[in-house]
């Protein structure tokens, strides 16, 4: 299932990272599971900071009930036309400090 | 020898991979709820999972897949139809589902080898119960009608349920078979004692 944004953050290149490792399926997953968490987690909070306090409740009800709605995308940008360029910048931001994690620990076990 | 040696280093990398994510993760959580310190209770409310948000929407769209599909095409579950092969059971059953004005609960449509399905059934014990309630037991023939009313049985008779459409016939619980009508008065009488009927013949000879 994808969410509104998902053509902004960009997954793959952490699925390519974690590949290295060669772990189990379910163990790979599990951990992509995590990363995506914290993106979701920093992004989410990037969409509130466009949006007044008083429809950060509708947004959330509406993003939980259908993630993958472009209409989310249209109405932040009614509210901050850059909201797509925010996104993606915070998206590489998590990306990054999390690739750079994943590169220490391939170090320390090879 | 130790089998904690074989996959050292996949074992570990996992361990740590998780520790790293998981951090990252509750970072990010308590990066949110210092800005926006409303969103948790929020979050709480209606029940939002960020973690599980992908799952939460499939889920939500996956439902709506199903009942669009089993609202269009009604015959996927089995609704009743109107060709029944057993013309006296589909007949009342329609009848007593439009006259209760209720939606089907067991929607098995009738057929004639009702009687080679009662194992499915059986296991079915709500949806059985829920029919129960709804119309009679079903009468399959004669010799079964005859035994329910000499006895009156209710709940499990030798064994088996009596909501539980009976086997082939319904009698082989009992003993009986086809076609044998339970009648004590047609039980025949032990003939004589063996010795008897030598001595009788050797007295007559």
């Amino acid at each position: 299932m994808s969410v509104f944004y998902d053509h902004l953050i960009n997954l793959e290149d952490l699925h390519q990272e974690l590949l290295e490792f060669k772990l189990a399926v379910g163990e790979h997953y599990q951990l992509l599971q995590l990363a995506d968490s914290a993106l979701h987690h920093e992004v989410v909070g990037v969409c509130l900071d466009c949006l007044p306090t008083e429809h950060h409740e509708h947004f959330l009800v509406k993003f939980k009930d259908q993630p993958n709605d472009p209409g989310l995308l249209v109405f932040l940008k009614e509210r901050d036309p850059e909201i797509e360029n925010k996104i993606r910048a915070k998206s590489t931001e998590v990306k990054d400090r999390i690739r750079k994690d994943l590169r220490q620990v391939k170090a320390k076990h090879s | 020898m130790s089998l904690f040696g074989l996959f050292p280093k996949k074992e570990n990398s996992y361990e740590t991979l998780n520790q790293v994510l998981t951090s990252h993760e509750n970072v990010a959580k308590q990066n949110l709820h210092d800005k926006h310190p409303h969103v948790k209770p929020l979050l709480e409310k209606h029940g939002v999972d960020l973690a599980k948000i992908r799952h939460q929407g499939a889920k939500v769209a996956t439902t709506a897949t199903i009942l669009g599909a089993l609202l269009a095409f009604p015959h996927l579950i089995h609704a009743p139809t109107h060709h029944p092969t057993n013309p006296n059971q589909g007949t009342f059953q329609t009848k007593v589902l439009s006259d209760s004005n209720t939606k089907p609960i067991n929607n098995v449509a009738p057929s004639s080898n009702t009687h080679n399905q009662a194992p499915n059934q059986v296991a079915s014990t709500a949806d059985t119960t829920i029919q129960n309630s709804l119309t009679p037991p079903a009468k399959h023939n004669d010799n079964d009608e005859d035994d329910s009313n000499e006895h009156g049985h209710q709940g499990h008779q030798h064994g088996r349920s009596e909501l539980a459409p009976p086997k082939e016939h319904g009698l082989h619980d009992l003993g009986y078979h086809e076609g044998e009508k339970r009648n004590p008065d047609k039980v025949s009488a032990p003939g004589p004692h063996p010795e008897k009927t030598a001595e009788h013949g050797e007295g007559e000879s």
